[in-house]
């Protein structure tokens, strides 16, 4: 009979609990070495602001090491920041793409860009980013926090203000205010043991290097990462074409805010457009490099697009620049979700191209 | 319902709860019948789905009662000739004109493991080997079990009916640790081993028509690859099947004994699908060199017969897969594979002596040589099982002839080395049996957690089983 001996109940036991502690830490470890990564941003201060004339160093897993300098204002630019300068000045805020997360600075869309429409229209361009800040909050960031960088961009004086809006963005932003309780039921003592250990396991899952390399290696089919990008639910329910009420109150949140913030570019004298990152299902639905039933990439950036024709906006839509570049290289960090070099240089495209052409910023009185 | 699976799990161990019943002497036959039932269901949208595989058991079970009844080599001909046709008819088969098919969509999963099972007991009905008609609930049971139906293993009936009659002895505590730890180590193979090679094998084929991928490498990995997945993912299976069986009182016969330790292709291929091979090498062999024999029995002349034979054999098992082109090559390619080694033993033994050629094959050098040489191959022809000419046509221009040639040599060599490593390792593992009980239950529990972590992870079903295709 086995176990045989009456210690075995504790030893054999102990012998897996070892072995499960011993397999994950070595995985951990191995994936850790492999797959480094370095995401806080020692630049930043508790409150979420940037020190000024700040340097780190940052990298993700999927990605190089990258060097990140701040100018005086807290920008992510080789650009000083005084209110006068001899260049147009273009402003951008939005979360982190805003601000080239985890790209070389001669990689990012803003220095890329400055390039493009120096020589479309032969006068120096200057781009400032005011990635938004928010202190650490258990609810994620709130739209003031877009209204209050919005005030910033103003006055720096630029000749426009871009807002950068990506779908995670319009998931994770949420009106001002106490947030909602999660669960209207009282918890046990019990339950509230069990949920923490769940917790605490979901969390270790998240931060784990292994799940990510994993996680990493797993999507590298086109078609099986839209897939299970499609299983998170409310976060992709724009895709599907018969939207959620959420994100119908997220459009209209939206449409709120980015008035907010056109306003304040009109009393700087400035114009206002909108940018639309997407995330890479998105490009890759567009692409027709993974097919769904019932999808519609192009339905949230077309909502958009009416709103700001409604409002008067500029706006400028990156998914077909997305979609048109050469698709054997990957233009996203597949499982961190920012878009890498290649991604940042079709939004310069797209951004340049919106620019250009626009006769109040590429005319030579300006 | 996809096999192996967590709910095909749970299926199958609510049936051996039921099953394993006090009380149930008589119940037991129903209750496989019942499951068997319920598992072919799955797959249907109607009952009339199933109405062409009930047909055709029960064309197999007339065929063979018929036979048991009143023998003759005439009938038996017959009825193995209408089985046969019923199949190829009903799974469709290119060369059958498409306006015979049936119109209706209907249940073909498992039907050529059935036929198997089928063929099996009309042809011994008709050499006389059966004492008598089958009990009908027992003939249904054998063909449809639901652990073997939809890729084997194929049981004899006679180890099947012997395993059911015997007394009923309820599984023990050791019976279930042994199933469970080999049900683990089954899913641990199919949803972690198999998963993350074919994600590896399919993101090499890509590499394939990329201009700045390593051609030596991709190439290598493109051969090299798919066996081990194709190895981790159908003994995965039958680990899981099998383990399964034993709370029925089923011993399921093993389909994989180290397939890759053999030192040539004859020897491989008792190794590998060895239910398929073993059942072919019965009803298709043996009377194939039977018949050859009497045309001449000389030594030299039963060398090439038993070439000739091998060869046919082969084929079959290759030309089993599919009615594609890429298939019935593959079959030439095993054939030819089984032919040639059959050959090279004939001819090397002639030229050295027995004595000699068995000293040279039990040279270690020569069999790590010889061992990478047949997992090599069997790779290479395994192109033809899994891609299709455009690929393998894609492959050759990326390689070119020197390429190839030079992939040929490293392919081999690698497979040498790494073989005989891991053989090295498997004696080393057996070695060390200090204390078994503690190394069972950290292995257990290390692949429960790599399965855990990858199910988790991967927010997709588990990868489908390859044979169940056929």
């Amino acid at each position: 009979m086995w176990p045989a001996f009456r210690s075995d109940w504790v030893v054999l036991p102990a012998v897996a609990l070892l072995t499960v502690t011993a397999c994950i830490a070595g995985l951990e470890l191995a994936a850790r070495l492999v797959m480094p990564e370095q995401l806080a941003e020692s630049c930043e201060t508790p409150a979420g602001s940037i020190r000024a004339d700040c340097v780190s160093r940052m990298k993700a897993a999927e990605g190089p090491w990258v060097t990140v300098a701040f100018n005086a204002c807290g920008s992510r630019s080789t650009h000083p920041c005084e209110a006068f300068s001899t260049e147009e000045r273009v402003v951008v805020i939005g979360s982190s793409i805003s601000r080239g997360y985890a790209v070389r600075y001669q990689d990012m869309f803003a220095s890329r860009a400055e390039a493009m429409l120096a020589q479309a229209c032969s006068m120096p361009v200057a781009f400032q980013n005011l990635a938004i800040r928010w202190p650490t909050e258990p609810d994620g960031p709130a739209w003031s926090n877009v209204t209050a960088a919005a005030r910033e961009a103003a006055a720096l004086h630029p000749r426009i203000i871009m807002m950068f809006v990506t779908p995670w963005d319009l998931s994770q932003y949420h009106e001002d205010g106490p947030a909602a309780p999660r669960s209207g039921w009282k918890a046990t003592s019990v339950f509230q043991v069990l949920s923490s250990i769940a917790r605490t396991v979901r969390l270790a899952r998240e931060h784990s290097r292994f799940v990510l390399a994993m996680r990493h290696f797993l999507s590298r089919r086109d078609q099986v990462f839209v897939d299970g990008h499609l299983m998170k639910g409310d976060e992709t329910d724009y895709l599907h074409s018969t939207w959620s009420a959420a994100w119908n109150t997220r459009i209209t949140m939206l449409d709120r805010v980015a008035e907010s913030v056109a306003a304040e570019a009109r009393l700087a004298g400035a114009n206002f457009a909108m940018v639309y990152i997407p995330l890479e299902p998105d490009v890759l639905l567009a692409e027709r490099k993974a097919v769904e039933a019932d999808t519609n990439p192009f339905a949230l950036p077309d909502r958009l697009a009416v709103a700001a024709s409604n409002h008067s906006w500029q706006f400028v839509d990156t998914l077909p620049a997305f979609a048109a570049t050469d698709s054997h290289h990957l233009q996203f960090y597949r499982i961190n979700g920012h878009p890498n070099a290649v991604g940042h240089a079709a939004i310069a495209h797209a951004i340049a191209h919106a620019l250009a052409g626009d006769s109040a910023f590429c005319s030579p009185s300006h | 319902m996809t096999v192996p699976s967590f709910p095909f799990l749970l299926f199958a161990l609510l049936a051996a709860a039921v099953y394993n019943l006090p009380g149930m002497e008589r119940g037991r036959p129903l209750t496989l019948l019942a499951a068997n039932l319920a598992f072919l269901f799955s797959f249907s949208s109607s009952a009339t789905d199933l109405v062409p595989f009930a047909v055709f058991l029960s064309l197999g079970y007339s065929a063979t009662a018929l036979l048991a009844r009143r023998g003759g080599s005439g009938l038996a001909a017959l009825m193995i000739g209408l089985v046969l046709i019923t199949f190829v008819w009903l799974k469709k088969y290119s060369f059958i004109p498409s306006d015979l098919w049936l119109r209706a969509p209907y249940v073909t999963v498992g039907l050529s493991y059935v036929f198997f099972r089928v063929m099996h007991l009309v042809v011994d009905a008709g050499q006389g080997d059966m004492e008598g008609p089958i009990p009908v609930l027992s003939y249904v049971n054998y063909c449809t079990n639901f652990l073997c139906l939809t890729a084997g293993p194929i049981q004899r009936y006679e180890d099947y009916a012997e395993q059911q009659a015997a007394p009923y002895l309820r599984p023990g505590a050791d019976v279930m640790i042994e199933a469970a730890e080999r049900v683990l180590l089954g899913l641990f193979k199919v949803m972690v081993v198999s998963m993350l090679l074919l994600e590896q094998h399919v993101g090499v084929v890509a590499m394939l028509t990329e201009p700045s991928a390593n051609r030596m490498t991709t190439a290598l990995q493109v051969v090299l690859i798919y066996p081990l997945y194709l190895y981790a993912n159908f003994s995965g299976y039958c680990d899981v099947v099998i383990a399964l069986g034993r709370l029925f009182r089923l011993e399921l016969p093993e389909n994989f004994n180290r397939p890759f330790s053999a030192t040539n292709f004859i020897e491989f291929w008792s190794r590998w699908h060895i239910t398929l091979s073993t059942w072919l090498k019965t009803y298709v062999f043996t009377p194939l060199m039977m018949r050859l024999m009497r045309l001449s029995d000389s030594p030299a002349a039963a060398s090439g017969w038993s070439a000739f034979a091998f060869f046919v054999t082969f084929f079959l098992v290759g030309a089993w897969h599919g009615q594609t082109s890429e298939f019935l090559f593959f079959g030439v390619l095993q054939g030819g594979g089984v032919a040639a080694n059959k050959l090279y033993q004939t001819t090397m033994t002639q030229a050295l002596g027995r004595k000699r050629y068995l000293a040279l094959a039990g040279n270690p050098i020569y069999a790590a040589i010889c061992r990478g040489l047949t997992f090599v191959w069997f790779g290479f022809t395994l192109l033809w099982f899994w891609s299709d000419w455009s690929t393998i046509g894609l492959l050759w221009t990326f390689l070119g002839p020197a390429g190839a040639a030079a992939a040929v040599i490293l392919a081999v060599a690698l497979s040498a080395v790494v073989l005989e490593i891991l053989r090295m390792g498997r004696r080393a593992a057996e070695a060390w049996q200090t204390d078994r009980k503690y190394a069972r239950v950290a292995w257990a529990s290390a692949q429960a957690t790599m399965l855990w972590l990858v199910v988790s992870i991967l927010a997709a079903p588990p990868p489908s089983i390859v044979y169940q295709a056929f």
